[in-house]
């Protein structure tokens, strides 16, 4: 890599970190995880940086957090992609006021690639075709993971104490 | 919910003040380049990489620098305030040291399992989960609430590799059957399941194929991983589950569930065990630090081949091999260097990979093959040099030559190794590589 390229790739990396840690921490919960993955996005683009242009740069990033993300949520010893069917725990009692741990438990009982979708699609900010480039699906299934993801969190809102259940899925 | 609604619980959730010690701009440039020259060097020299990149199951996250040392966070989610940390061990080993009691006990079921593979052909591998503790064999892990294991067997005649995973969960009180159907989800996933009453309990057996992701680039989908289970119920209330999956995804396992049943028939549980002291003589700090092992190549290497080869000696470093398994093991080191041979350049490497357990074994051919990864090698030949040390010549052809002249030596714990990667087949031999070898020391 040039030194002028090289560059252009350290003022990417200080301008884009933290809008990146924010958005894989949406999609994960965990601050260290979070981390990881965008330790890992950006190493692997420093590799491709010659190839890619700065506009396609955000696109490459959160591609390889959104499914490296999902990716680590499959791949442990004993889990298994069909424990995701199984219901949220019920609801256990009056709502806490305290919105962020609501907000951190209600999104770390999404399934990994519902919770990717609506990060990407509503804090992201990006449309149905560019999330699905992004994880690799078609755009049926964007539109079923959002709709899934949405019907999930309403129900969650609607019936459950989830304050203090942890944020990590 | 509405797309406002949800950006709102976005918003909420990140309310909480970033509490994650962030890598500097300088370490992840750092990081991107070594990636690059391990690339380049693997790619000069590998035909075995096809099958190398099908990133094993062991292989997770490049985490490259430190979890800890979380600083004060910012409210603005701003990671910028915290300083730049550095980069930590690949696997780094337990944090606790366990009682000798654990020890003791983990020794024992260590010993019984590596004498169970060993009747079916198998062989533990040195592994870990790139970013975790490295345990290396039985553990008593307090939170899960019994010891556990996890590593990579290898069958040195077929050449097979899987994870085995053995967990023996402490006893508890309540049903038997519920706690077997938590652990095995037979029911809940509608399994191929076997019962059986034997003389040390219940006995249930399962064959299942789970989704794993392998290569997320190519196969971002995953693959159907075969995966057999034995789960011994004994009549204690402890519960043994001996799980074990092809390792590099796709595949059949030759290990049946029933022999995986007598593996766990075999751990001597509740069974009258030493009590290990603790004992500097296990100990690997002993060994040379990363700045001898290099100062020791680059003064064995220039010695050896005259002049001053090394384009810039002053810029060799240790990286881990990453996905590059024909060099060695998953703890194998590389540290490369660019040099000139007869006016041409070429990459020049130093391996080192520590033994599993120093000074126990012989330095034999099969412990040899295992270390060197000849199953990725065109060609190794073996010969002893004394009791305790085998030389071993590889040789890795596609697109260019890799030869390797590596020597295990089991008494000091350690197989080191130096290569050479050119597309210049003459310009160097293993008599050669064999004289830097036995430079370092």
């Amino acid at each position: 890599m040039t030194p002028q390229l090289e560059a252009e790739f350290r003022e990417y990396v200080e301008a884009r970190r933290g809008a990146l840690l924010r958005t894989a921490y949406l999609m994960c919960g965990d601050w260290h995880t979070a981390e990881d993955a965008v330790q890992t996005s950006l190493i692997k683009l420093y590799g491709r940086w010659s190839k890619t242009r700065q506009e396609t740069a955000d696109a490459y990033t959160r591609r390889i957090i959104a499914n490296s993300l999902i990716d680590m949520s499959r791949r442990g010893w004993f889990r298994r992609e069909r424990s995701y069917a199984v219901p949220p725990d019920g609801p256990a009692g009056p709502s806490t006021p305290d919105d962020r741990l609501t907000a951190v438990s209600i999104l770390a009982k999404l399934p990994p690639r519902q919770r990717a979708t609506l990060v990407l699609r509503y804090w992201e900010d990006l449309s149905v075709d560019e999330t699905a480039r992004i994880l690799r699906c078609s755009t049926g299934t964007v539109k079923s993971q959002t709709a899934r993801g949405l019907q999930t969190l309403r129900d969650l809102y609607e019936n459950a104490d989830l304050a203090g259940q942890g944020a990590r899925s | 919910m509405k797309p406002d609604e949800m950006r709102e619980l976005f918003k909420d959730a990140l309310a909480e003040p970033v509490s994650v010690a962030c890598a500097g701009t300088d370490d992840i440039v750092a990081a991107g380049r070594r990636r690059v020259r391990r690339r380049r060097v693997a790619q000069a020299g590998s035909g075995s990489l096809a099958a190398i990149a099908a990133v094993a199951l062991f292989a997770i996250a490049p985490l490259v620098f430190a979890q800890g040392g979380a600083a004060d966070a910012t409210t603005d989610g701003a990671p910028d305030d915290v300083g730049p940390v550095g980069p930590v061990e690949v696997c780094p080993p337990p944090s606790d040291e366990p009682t000798g009691w654990q020890a003791g006990v983990a020794a024992a079921y260590d010993t019984a399992l590596t004498e169970y593979m060993a009747s079916i052909g198998g062989s533990v591998a040195d592994s870990c989960v790139q970013g975790e503790v490295n345990h290396d064999g039985f553990h008593y892990d307090e939170r899960f609430g019994g010891y556990r294991f996890a590593e990579v067997v290898v069958f040195p005649d077929s050449g097979e590799r899987v994870t085995l995973g053995v967990d023996v969960h402490d006893p508890l009180d309540g049903d038997v059957e519920a706690r077997l159907e938590e652990l095995s989800r037979c029911e809940a996933l509608d399994l191929a399941c076997g019962r059986e009453e034997v003389p040390e309990g219940s006995l249930l057996l399962v064959e299942e194929q789970r989704r794993i992701v392998i290569d997320d680039d190519e196969r971002p989908e995953g693959e159907l991983v075969p995966v057999n289970s034995a789960l011994l119920a004994l009549q204690d209330g402890t519960i043994v589950h001996v799980q074990m999956a092809v390792e590099y995804g796709p595949g059949s396992l030759s290990t049946t569930p029933e022999q995986l049943s007598s593996l766990a028939a075999a751990i001597p549980v509740a069974q009258d065990v030493p009590y290990i002291e603790e004992s500097e003589d296990t100990d690997r700090r002993a060994a040379p630090t990363d700045d001898e092992l290099i100062y020791d190549f680059v003064e064995a290497a220039s010695s050896t081949l005259g002049g001053s080869p090394f384009t810039s000696p002053d810029s060799i470093e240790f990286t881990d091999t990453g996905e590059d398994y024909h060099y060695g093991q998953d703890d194998t080191r590389v540290a490369a260097a660019e040099v000139t041979l007869n006016g041409t350049s070429a990459t020049l490497f130093l391996q080192v990979t520590p033994i599993e357990a120093p000074e126990d074994g012989a330095a034999d051919g099969i412990a040899a093959e295992h270390y060197a990864q000849c199953s990725y090698a065109a060609d190794c030949e073996y010969s002893p040099l004394d009791e305790s040390t085998e030389l071993i010549h590889r040789t890795v052809e596609d697109g260019g030559t890799e030869l390797t002249s590596l020597e295990l030596r089991s008494a000091d714990g350690w197989v080191v190794g130096v290569g050479l990667v050119t597309d210049d087949p003459a310009a160097i031999d293993f008599a050669t590589l064999d004289a830097i070898v036995a430079g370092i020391r």
